[in-house]
């Protein structure tokens, strides 16, 4: 009896398995969006699901921290945004505002767009819509709110600077960049931030927050032809404004990585490897990397930590970060290793790479991945907020029929063309330790 | 042999389908098994994804005094796999399909949780059945989580918060079992051997003892269906009983100012109030709305931007059965400690002398009821909502009834319940070394 329940118990997780192989779940099918543009250049994305009576708006402004504008202006402006605008002019009225109907809201910068988003009860519709475009067309930026913010923004960097892993991946991103903007930090360094006027950030808002330079998504509980007369009332009779040039791409830099060391009492080394990726515009080479990320870190038995523990490297923590950009990408690769032993890593790291560059990955492998990666999207996105957020993502990289685009490629990416994306040139490399290694 | 066995299985599971006694409320299935299980299916079609939520009546009241955290380590050891399919092989499958299992012991309850995409949810249940219906619980399984839970005890909370927040505990509950938080202490789990785990696991690990909600998008045929296949079988006795602890009483407010490793200055207030199945509790969590509810409260307004005493106010309130704490806090800024002590205290005073304005209770009603629609997106939080409201004896249909309960609490009802419960406190001051 025991070898039947055992075979039951296998039959009912391998089949479970296999049929869930059998077509990746897509949590974004084709015309499962409605994208309208207004006269004055705004995109509207909307993406109707009255399963909750629950809306959620996001407003996706191109143009983050990569964009070229003083560096820390487009963090900084993040956080003064919501303190208080025409409409709602007390401080944090807002926020305060959208919280009195149980709503939440936040906002976020990334390199290549801010993302102010917020989600209601759905028969705040139109509260929602009506904060949220005074936010993004007539905040009021004051000096005093400026000068009172500058704390926080500070507070902020400072902690990411005492967290060794953000200070490793924001360092990765510096040292592989020789003249894109993608080198300065998100939020701007201490320095930059200290040097920022209240002028430099208006000046970012006014360049920026234009209507043909936003889309504003909302997903849920709420019809297209809702969401177009709410937008048409509150974001019709803004400007359109001339658009800054995006920034010139990287010069390709030959000749050996960048190496770099950053003086720590850590007991043990951290170390990040940075490898050039592709940008958007290379929509095939994109998803290749996302596959080859999920390849590398993406399960347990992930073939990073494989081949290291092939190679006798010891690894006590890992990770890989790729980020679908506007401009040219980095994958950046880390590990937390014992002191002596970074340059073994990233041997044993070179090796796998160019061994992935040098033979197809097995088929059912790159099922499996292809899997992993459609799971991660459905996973991700359970919610109005999350499908708002990652729908304004694409907006703000480019658009997003890219997302309804997304799982249909996963599924016709070939072993060839993961291949051909494998990184294998090392850019920089950079550790933490108490002394170089 | 496989013939009887299949139609012993048949013939179970047909006394269990004619045994169903089924009701609904709203669009909640809600059904107990002959088996004793209880199971609650709402589906939603927000999103692809599904969750299941164990939850087992087995509260910390009931782990021996000597053996105090004997439950972590069964949960610890329970995750490690059956006698079929280990740990990792069965995180592994769920990983391959983008699913999780987490396992957590609460106070009162111990929880396991599968989330999975739709179509997987076969998957997570086999899972979760191997699990919770046939743990190996071998002794290397049971001495691995003892050591698990020795180092989780080790570890102090570095922030002035999370060590005033274990203190109030400590300092309210006294000797209940409520105080040490799920883990034990150390010359509890030092105690703890694979006979107790052993035994501690046939005692409460039972369908009886246990309710299982389905939230998200799968059918309610299917999900019953699915449930029965892992679940019908599971047998196991009835819950021993319990026993009835009172808490300690507060005769007067108390002082309790603490010196430790940790960054910033916290000032807590503390009071013992009841729990989740009282008249009262309801409109405790309103005030908590009133108090603490985001950038629109009165400790936010008036102690942090007003006053500007501190960086952080914020309150901690968890729905327990049979009683709970009710904490608002301040991370005081340098030098503001009395100011701030007294600002917290003007707040509660001023719940029971001064009726609420109108337009105060309807925003705080509004914030209460907006904050608990909009958890729901997530399958996970929505399931173990309604596994615990019927646990707890407030029945599943509580989360559609929540509204309507909120919107009838009264002005006066706030400063009444304000009046009752917050009469004694601890005060709670948690300061760095460094600042000695």
């Amino acid at each position: 009896m025991p070898i039947q329940r055992i075979a039951c118990l296998l039959s009912i997780l391998l089949v479970g398995l296999a049929a869930w192989g059998a077509g990746l779940p897509n949590p974004f099918p084709a015309g499962c969006i409605t994208v309208r543009a207004l006269p004055n250049g705004l995109r509207l994305v909307v993406r109707e699901d009255h399963s909750l009576p629950i809306v959620s708006m996001a407003v996706a402004v191109r143009g983050g921290s990569g964009a070229g504008d003083a560096p820390g202006a487009a963090h900084y402006l993040e956080h003064l945004v919501l303190q208080g605008t025409k409409r709602y002019p007390g401080r944090l009225a807002p926020q305060y505002t959208l919280e009195e109907v149980g709503g939440v809201s936040e906002a976020v910068t990334s390199r290549d767009m801010t993302r102010i988003q917020a989600t209601v009860a759905s028969d705040q519709a139109r509260l929602l819509v009506d904060v949220l475009a005074d936010v993004v067309t007539a905040a009021n930026l004051d000096d005093e709110s400026f000068a009172r913010e500058r704390a926080t923004v500070l507070m902020e960097i400072q902690d990411m600077t005492d967290d060794p892993r953000a200070l490793l991946l924001n360092l990765g991103y510096q040292f592989s960049y020789r003249s894109h903007p993608y080198r300065f930090r998100t939020t701007g360094s201490i320095e930059e931030v200290l040097r920022l006027s209240a002028d430099d950030v208006r000046a970012c808002y006014r360049r920026r927050y234009v209507p043909n330079n936003m889309s504003v998504v909302l997903v849920g509980d709420i019809t297209p032809e809702q969401a177009f007369e709410l937008v048409v009332e509150r974001f019709g009779e803004a400007k359109t404004a001339q658009l800054p040039s995006w920034p010139a791409a990287e010069q390709p830099v030959a000749g050996e990585p960048v190496e770099g060391h950053v003086a720590t009492d850590l007991d043990y080394t951290y170390q990040v490897m940075a490898f050039p990726a592709p940008s958007m515009s290379n929509i095939n080479g994109t998803l290749a990397t996302d596959l080859i990320l999920s390849l590398l870190t993406g399960s347990d038995d992930g073939l990073l930590l494989e081949q290291w523990k092939k190679d006798g490297v010891p690894v006590i923590d890992f990770g890989a970060e790729f980020v679908s950009s506007r401009g040219p990408g980095r994958l950046l690769i880390w590990a937390l290793t014992e002191p002596g032993q970074a340059a073994r890593l990233r041997r044993s790291t070179m090796n796998l790479l160019s061994s992935l560059a040098a033979r197809p990955t097995p088929a059912e492998t790159l099922a499996l991945a292809k899997g992993r990666l459609a799971a991660e999207l459905l996973m991700g996105n359970e919610t109005y907020s999350q499908q708002a957020a990652t729908l304004a993502f694409y907006e703000g990289l480019n658009e997003a029929g890219a997302l309804i685009r997304y799982i249909p490629a996963v599924e016709a990416l070939t072993a060839a063309q993961v291949r051909a994306a494998m990184p294998t040139r090392l850019l920089a490399w950079i550790t933490l330790g108490h002394r170089p290694e | 042999m496989h013939v009887v066995y299949l139609a012993r299985r048949l013939c179970l599971i047909l006394v269990v389908l004619l045994a169903v006694l089924a009701t609904r409320a709203a669009d909640i299935a809600t059904e107990r098994w002959t088996n004793g299980l209880r199971l609650i299916v709402q589906p939603t079609t927000a999103s692809g994804v599904v969750s299941v939520e164990l939850l087992l009546d087995y509260s910390s009241i009931d782990e021996p005094p000597e053996l105090q955290g004997i439950r972590q380590v069964l949960v610890t050891a329970m995750l490690r796999g059956s006698d079929r399919v280990n740990g990792t092989a069965l995180r592994h499958t769920l990983t391959e399909v983008g699913g999780t299992l987490n396992g957590r012991v609460g106070v009162e309850m111990i929880e396991f949780t599968v989330t999975v995409p739709a179509d997987a949810l076969p998957i997570g249940l086999a899972a979760l059945a191997e699990v919770v219906c046939r743990p190996q619980l071998s002794d290397e399984d049971i001495q691995a989580a003892i050591q698990r839970s020795q180092i989780l005890l080790s570890r102090e909370p570095a922030d002035a918060r999370g060590s005033a927040e274990l203190l109030s505990q400590y300092l309210l509950y006294g000797p209940h079992p409520f105080a040490t938080g799920g883990l034990g202490w150390d010359f509890t789990v030092e105690q703890i051997n694979p006979t107790a785990v052993r035994a501690a696991y046939k005692r409460y690990f039972s369908a009886d003892n246990a309710i299982i909600a389905v939230a998200g998008r799968c059918s309610e045929e299917d999900a019953r269906s699915q449930v029965r296949a892992n679940f019908g079988l599971w047998a196991g006795p009835p819950h021993p009983g319990r026993p009835l602890l009172e808490f300690p009483k507060l005769e007067s407010s108390r002082l309790e100012l603490r010196e430790l490793p940790v960054r910033g200055t916290c000032i807590m207030l503390a009071f013992p109030v009841c729990g989740a199945k009282h008249e009262d509790f309801l409109t405790l969590r309103l005030i908590d709305s009133l108090l603490a509810g985001g950038t629109a409260s009165r400790l936010f307004r008036s102690v942090r931007e007003e006053k500007r005493l501190a960086y952080e106010v914020s309150s901690i309130f968890p729905t327990q059965r049979e009683g709970s704490i009710f904490s608002i806090y301040a991370m005081a800024r340098n030098g503001s400690l009395e100011d701030t002590k007294a600002a917290l205290v003007d707040e509660i005073v001023r719940l029971q002398v001064e009726t609420i304005p109108t337009e105060e209770l309807q925003r705080a009603k509004a914030y209460l009821k907006g904050r608990y629609l909009l958890s729901h997106q997530y399958s996970a939080q929505h399931a173990y909502d309604l596994a615990w409201y019927e646990m707890i004896g407030l029945d599943a249909d509580y989360d559609t009834r929540l509204p309507a309960a909120i919107d009838a609490i009264t002005a006066e009802q706030i400063q009444r319940v304000a009046r009752d419960w917050f009469t004694h406190y601890y005060l709670i001051v948690v300061i760095p070394e460094s600042e000695k």
